[in-house]
């Protein structure tokens, strides 16, 4: 028999035999929390394509699982740091072309999917029991953010042809997928006196473990979406009920408002004096582009040459290793901000699938 | 207020689509058209709610409904949208601020007002609900008002300022479990005399669900003895865990080593796979959930025919609402908790551990900074004491004689696992109820096998074609087409 993909099998893969590296920011990005040194090392480690994609993972089941694998001699756990074994390396690469099959693009960093899945299957539960003209039944509970929110893309798009159309849009991307990804998508559905499958019958009638279709479910969620967005004419309906909850760009909006100033002003005391904050936090907004901005104008904010023994360290070093004490040993002149932002350029971002 | 019960009975007919009242429901719904302030102590699933919300027609003014948890306001809520009333407002955290802002501004146009006492103690809820007249306030789940009570919650006890802050309106208790010096710290607590309330008590009792205890001698020889019920059960029944683990765990073996179709039910269940398996259990495709006992079930299901606890309650009073699941259309049904010696060490470790101790609750008072290092639960309620200007040494002796009063409880329990004579006779004992007569339908002590082949829950009938039963994928076209099509529309 196959072996089923785990969590744990998914953890492997952002982990190295070569470096020590920090499970806090394995847990961070996961969770989605947003500082510019867990994206910093979540780009190093090749997280950022599954930021914020686990917003309940809980720290005693990460633990759990780190445990497990340490116990397995899959991987070397010391400090909240984490080395893969040789055994290690042979179980990631068990998995490593399945993983690769997911192409989330960094998603969580443009929205909360969990948001805007309830509110598709919300939005479907409402016209289902629409067509069926029955108004009493108990609705699917969600924020009273979403609730508010379809009761809203309801009554806005209230007619009697509501459900043909609303059929005819969710057709079009289902006929898109393989029947297996499009028949477990619209299994999920809630619906008059038809309320789907669990995620752990789906999992079971497709033979996959629970994680796994954890992953698939987040992937098709990510297809919709992007659906939602390249073919909005064709899908009104879904384009209203994602497109509200979706950002123009990966970084923050506070982050996304610095920079859109930097360039403008290409000042950075002048645009902390225009957000009245202080300089150092333009500073790590302006990182936050840097690693999330793929056309980041680096040259702007760095300085034109190094000394020649700043250069000949950073060049025999990859920028993950770099040390900023030696650099500063090195150049006493250059800055925190400057070193990390060399990092960042020289660095890989993989979240661009 | 005249009105005849013919007008009643109307009611109840076009809103709720009973035609008889359960018992309690109507003397209640007498004594409240005459002003009179009531503790009400039916058994669980007598329709409790169905009183006031029934009353809230015949007054035709704001009802305001005290609850303990989100999720039962939830379910409150979800429960009379069903039925069509859309002039109800579960005031909860989880309405953003716009919502917030737009109910407390609408206050006067909802009928129905579902809040937590903490809620209703926020300046700026606390001023809107002022400005109404109500024709009702109810108190549900009104045993949280006890101390003697399991499930005391400290912010109860500020309800009878609210009372009288609101005007004093006709109150109503609510409980479905409380013994007779819980039903009078109820009323002492409220502000009320015993002269000034009507009590309206029914037996707790529930005839018609026979109590059973399996003692095993080993957690393996529990599991075993599940699985042959389980195989031996017909129908629909719930399993209560302590925890959500051995709940996932039991999941699995179940669906492994039997035919029954099983989904386990807890906090860690996401929202929708809630609504799912709530709803299949309903139509019968899920036989068996297997939940966690902090975790209620919003929806009824009236044909539930065995209970088992895999782990022992924390009290008799938690036990009896759990049982109380089953047999609510009145028939034969079954409940069987099953012990191994030690089960009782779980629901102890978790009373020793609800309880801040006192080095805790005087780095709480003395270093506001550590404060959200706190456990919800505890900082809720260490804040409580504090804001109400309780010292350290007598917030630590409250807590002392609370997990006293808890272990009380849990040794209450262990003695009805123990009891080698009449369970029923012990479990009303308890409530202040004499002992009924025993015959072969009431109780037994490691006889449940036989005992469900004598009540007729063994699994001789006519079962349900497997094929129903079979939970597979469905083509997405005829997903879409069970959803959107009307049948006489896909017929044509």
């Amino acid at each position: 028999m196959m072996t089923k993909l785990e969590f744990s099998d998914f953890l492997l893969q952002f982990m190295s035999e070569s470096d020590w590296r920090r499970s806090k920011v394995f847990f961070n990005n996961l969770i989605g929390r947003r500082t510019v040194s867990n994206l910093f090392w979540g780009a190093q480690y090749g997280l950022l394509p599954f930021f914020n994609l686990f917003k309940h993972l809980s720290a005693t089941d990460f633990q759990k699982s780190l445990h497990a694998l340490s116990q397995q001699g899959l991987i070397l756990y010391q400090d909240n740091k984490v080395r893969l074994t040789k055994q290690g390396v042979k179980q990631k690469q068990i998995f490593t072309p399945i993983i690769a099959l997911f192409k989330f693009k960094g998603i969580g960093l443009y929205t909360n999917i969990e948001t805007v899945q309830s509110c598709i299957q919300l939005a479907v539960q409402i016209t289902s029991e629409f067509a069926f003209q029955n108004n009493r039944y108990y609705p699917i509970q969600a924020s009273g953010q979403i609730m508010n929110f379809c009761k809203k893309w309801f009554s806005q798009n209230k007619s009697r042809t509501l459900p043909q159309q609303l059929e005819k849009e969710l057709s079009i991307f289902l006929a898109k997928l393989s029947d297996d990804d499009a028949n477990a998508f619209a299994n999920r559905f809630i619906g008059h006196e038809n309320y789907g499958l669990t995620d752990q019958q789906i999992a079971s009638a497709l033979e996959i473990s629970n994680f796994d279709w954890e992953l698939k479910k987040l992937d098709l969620m990510t297809q919709f979406i992007s659906w939602t967005q390249s073919d909005s004419d064709q899908a009104p309906l879904c384009a209203q009920l994602v497109a509200p909850w979706l950002k123009q760009t990966p970084v923050s909006m506070s982050s996304d408002l610095s920079y859109q100033l930097f360039l403008k002003y290409t000042n950075l005391d002048r645009v902390a004096q225009l957000r009245q904050v202080k300089l150092n936090t333009i500073k790590e907004h302006l990182l936050e582009a840097a690693i999330l901005l793929p056309d980041f104008p680096f040259t702007q904010l760095l300085p034109a040459s190094f000394p020649d023994k700043v250069l000949s360290y950073l060049n025999a070093t990859p920028p993950q290793q770099w040390q900023f004490a030696t650099v500063v040993q090195l150049d006493s002149k250059i800055s925190f901000f400057e070193f990390r932002l060399l990092q960042i350029q020289r660095g890989p971002i993989s979240y661009v699938d | 207020m005249l009105i005849s019960d013919s007008q009643i009975f109307t009611l109840l007919r076009e809103k709720f689509g009973f035609s008889d009242f359960k018992k309690g429901q109507l003397e209640v719904i007498h004594q409240l058209m005459a002003a009179k302030n009531v503790l009400a102590v039916l058994p669980t699933g007598t329709g409790k709610s169905l009183i006031y919300q029934l009353f809230s027609y015949l007054v035709n003014k704001p009802i305001i409904v005290i609850s303990p948890l989100i999720s039962l306001i939830d379910d409150q809520v979800a429960g009379l949208n069903r039925l069509g009333e859309k002039h109800v407002i579960g005031l909860t955290s989880k309405l953003d601020h716009e919502q917030r802002r737009f109910a407390l501004r609408h206050l006067n146009t909802y009928r129905f007002i579902y809040l937590s006492p903490e809620m209703a103690n926020q300046p700026e809820v606390l001023a809107t609900l002022k400005k109404l007249q109500y024709g009702l306030f109810v108190v549900d789940e009104a045993h949280c008002l006890s101390q003697w009570g399991p499930d005391f919650r400290p912010d109860y006890l500020k309800l009878k300022d609210l009372l009288s802050q609101l005007n004093s309106p006709t109150t109503l208790m609510l409980t479905a479990t409380a013994t007779e010096s819980v039903r009078q710290d109820i009323i002492k607590k409220m502000g009320f005399t015993d002269s000034t309330v009507q009590k309206v008590v029914y037996s707790v009792d529930r005839p018609n669900i026979y109590l059973a205890v399996e003692h095993c001698d080993t957690s393996n020889a529990k599991d075993e003895k599940l699985m042959t019920l389980l195989q031996t059960l017909e129908g629909s029944g719930i399993i209560y865990f302590s925890s959500k683990k051995k709940a996932n765990r039991m999941t699995e073996l179940i669906s492994q080593k039997t035919n029954r179709s099983v989904a386990a039910y807890h906090a860690d269940v996401n929202l929708d796979d809630r609504y799912r398996i709530q709803q299949q259990f309903m139509q019968g495709r899920i036989d068996i959930i297997c939940a966690t006992s902090a975790f209620g079930m919003g929806i009824d299901k009236n044909d539930v025919r065995f209970v088992i606890h895999y782990h022992m309650p924390g009290n008799l009073e938690d036990y009896l609402q759990e049982i109380g699941r089953a047999g609510r259309d009145q028939l034969a049904s079954i409940a069987i908790l099953l012990y191994t010696a030690g089960d009782e060490y779980i629901p102890s470790t978790l009373n020793l551990a609800t309880f801040p101790k006192l080095a805790n609750i005087q780095t709480f008072f003395e270093r506001p900074e550590s404060r959200d290092s706190f456990e919800p639960d505890q900082k809720q309620l260490l804040d409580f004491y504090r804001q109400q200007n309780v010292s350290v040494d007598e917030v630590n002796e409250i807590f002392e004689v609370r997990q006293q009063a808890k272990q009380t409880s849990l040794l209450q329990i262990l003695n009805f696992v123990n009891e080698e004579a009449c369970l029923r006779a012990d479990l009303l004992a308890h409530f202040d109820e004499p002992a009924p007569v025993h015959d072969s339908k009431c109780c037994g002590i490691d006889q449940a096998l036989s005992a469900i082949k004598a009540l007729g829950l063994d699994t001789k009938k006519q079962s349900v074609p497997p094929s129903y039963k079979t939970l597979n994928l469905i083509s997405w076209q005829s997903r879409l087409t069970q959803l959107f099509h009307r049948k006489n529309e896909h017929q044509n």
